[in-house]
């Protein structure tokens, strides 16, 4: 800048009063300071130094990822150390607290059983307070017959209330997670029963409500037919206990089980071997069948 | 502008490409952006010593003043893709500059307040993270006498928000348009703001100077 701009720029009518011209020019005076020699070299070194992108992004890992990480962990750690505390305290405090404040810290609708263990207050307890409708909504499921006690006075009376937790009638409520515990008995069947197919009733034989020899061999995989007061084997389903026998179609029923077929035995047990005796082609087979 | 073209040294000299010294600055912008290296010497060539000045002036200290003036390079170099040419490139890296060093008279104070609430400090005594600078300044050499370092002492003292203003008027010479643009004021706002720089500056001057009432 050259002297000559700088007093044509105070001449301009800038200034208020004498002393702010005066106070500009005092400023104007102060000499000019300049670059170190080096000053382009030390730019060049700085751009070079900037243009490293990887040490950048490991300055800007450093300042702003690291601390918003930190940040996140602690806040994670924190909210579960205090999940954690919350759910531990109220059973370490009924532990040192005495029965009777137990019981003055206690809603008044808590109940107290013999045994100084104090059961929390039900839903039903509260159904007063609730409109009819739901009342009558709430009577609709099953009534819960016992509850777990939430706060025990002493571990003793806490062990008792465990103990008579573990003693609870079968025919109390119990939610889908005691269901799920409970070992689920299997029934196994001999192999070629089909026990969800229902025994259809046999043509010409009637359904009395007993168990005869046609339904027992149509069973276990024969079907029959009464052809003139004989039972005759139809056909043989596949993978059925008379088809491993050796039964085949056109088996004319002799005897089951020791009994003659005439076409109208009972035979009202079906436990326990049976010996099958059909004539085919004019010869007697004897067949084995375990139906158990 | 005009701006003060420096004195080149040898090594400078070398350094700059004889092409581009008659170039405006707009053009050496393209240039660098083309990557002439000899144009964005230019650049620096003839901002550094107007941007020293002008820092030095702000913060009255020339070490940090010269580093604050690298680094506004370092920053125009980086950014020059995003420069674009409707306004003045002196009005451009002065705003860049004014930037910076609000920014560091900002961190001093906020280093001063530490001090203040330090927990090893005895009572009445001063602690400070960034202990002014006892050594003599690098231009303290030419201010030949006393009343040029109290005049430095008062500017450095002004609030940010009057400081600059005026050290671009009175010292470096810029117009109130181009104040206005290096601050983002109005041209009313700057002028007024110039005017209360000289005035708080009279308040502070009294004692050393005699003015008209």
């Amino acid at each position: 800048m050259n002297s000559n701009n700088l007093q044509n720029l105070r001449k301009d009518a800038e200034f208020s009063d004498s002393s702010e011209r005066k106070i500009s020019e005092i400023v104007g005076t102060l000499e000019r300071v300049s670059a170190p020699n080096d000053f382009n070299f030390r730019v060049k070194a700085k751009i070079a130094e900037e243009k490293g992108t990887s040490k950048n992004a490991y300055r800007h890992w450093l300042r702003y990822v690291l601390p918003v990480g930190a940040a996140a962990f602690v806040l994670v750690f924190g909210l579960y150390a205090f999940n954690f505390f919350q759910t531990a305290v109220p059973y370490e405090q009924a532990e040192n607290v005495e029965p009777a404040k137990v019981e003055e810290i206690r809603t008044p609708a808590a109940e107290k059983t013999p045994d100084n263990t104090f059961v929390a207050e039900s839903n039903t307890a509260r159904t007063a307070d609730l409109p009819a409708d739901s009342v009558i909504q709430s009577n609709t499921q099953p009534k819960i017959t016992a509850e777990k006690p939430i706060f025990t006075a002493d571990k003793s009376a806490r062990k008792k209330s465990e103990i008579q937790a573990k003693n609870t009638p079968e025919d109390t409520f119990k939610g889908s997670r005691d269901l799920a515990r409970e070992p689920v008995s299997v029934q196994i069947l001999p192999t070629g029963i089909e026990p969800d197919k229902s025994i259809p009733p046999t043509e010409g034989v009637g359904n009395s409500g007993k168990t005869n020899i046609v339904e027992l061999l149509n069973f276990v995989g024969a079907e029959i037919v009464t052809e003139a007061g004989k039972m005759k084997v139809k056909s043989v389903r596949q993978n059925t206990l008379a088809e491993r026998a050796g039964v085949k179609a056109g088996d004319v029923v002799e005897s089951f089980d020791e009994q003659k077929s005439d076409g109208n035995s009972n035979s009202a047990n079906i436990g326990g071997a049976r010996k099958l005796v059909v004539s085919r082609e004019g010869k007697l087979h004897t067949f084995d069948l375990k139906l158990n | 502008m005009a701006l003060d073209k420096p004195v080149k040294t040898d090594i400078e000299t070398q350094e700059a490409d004889a092409a581009v010294t008659g170039l405006s600055d707009h053009a050496l912008i393209e240039q660098t952006k083309s990557g002439d290296e000899a144009a964005f010497a230019e650049i620096v060539n003839r901002y550094r010593n107007p941007l020293t000045n002008y820092l030095f002036r702000m913060l009255n200290d020339y070490e940090e003043a010269v580093d604050l003036a690298q680094e506004t390079f370092v920053r125009v170099f980086f950014a020059i893709e995003r420069y674009h040419t409707d306004y003045a490139f002196s009005t451009y890296i002065y705003r860049i500059a004014t930037n910076l060093a609000i920014s560091e008279i900002r961190r001093r104070k906020r280093r001063r307040l530490m001090s203040l609430t330090g927990f090893f400090q005895n009572e009445g005594e001063e602690a400070d993270f960034h202990p002014p600078d006892k050594k003599p300044l690098a231009d303290a050499a030419m201010l030949e006498d006393e009343q040029k370092e109290i005049i430095a002492r008062a500017i450095a003292t002004l609030p940010d928000k009057y400081r600059a203003p005026i050290v671009l008027r009175d010292i470096e010479g810029l117009s109130y348009e181009e104040i206005a643009g290096v601050m983002r004021l109005g041209l009313g706002t700057t002028k007024s703001r110039i005017s209360r720089a000289r005035g708080l500056l009279k308040e502070k001057l009294k004692n050393y100077f005699e003015f008209e009432i």
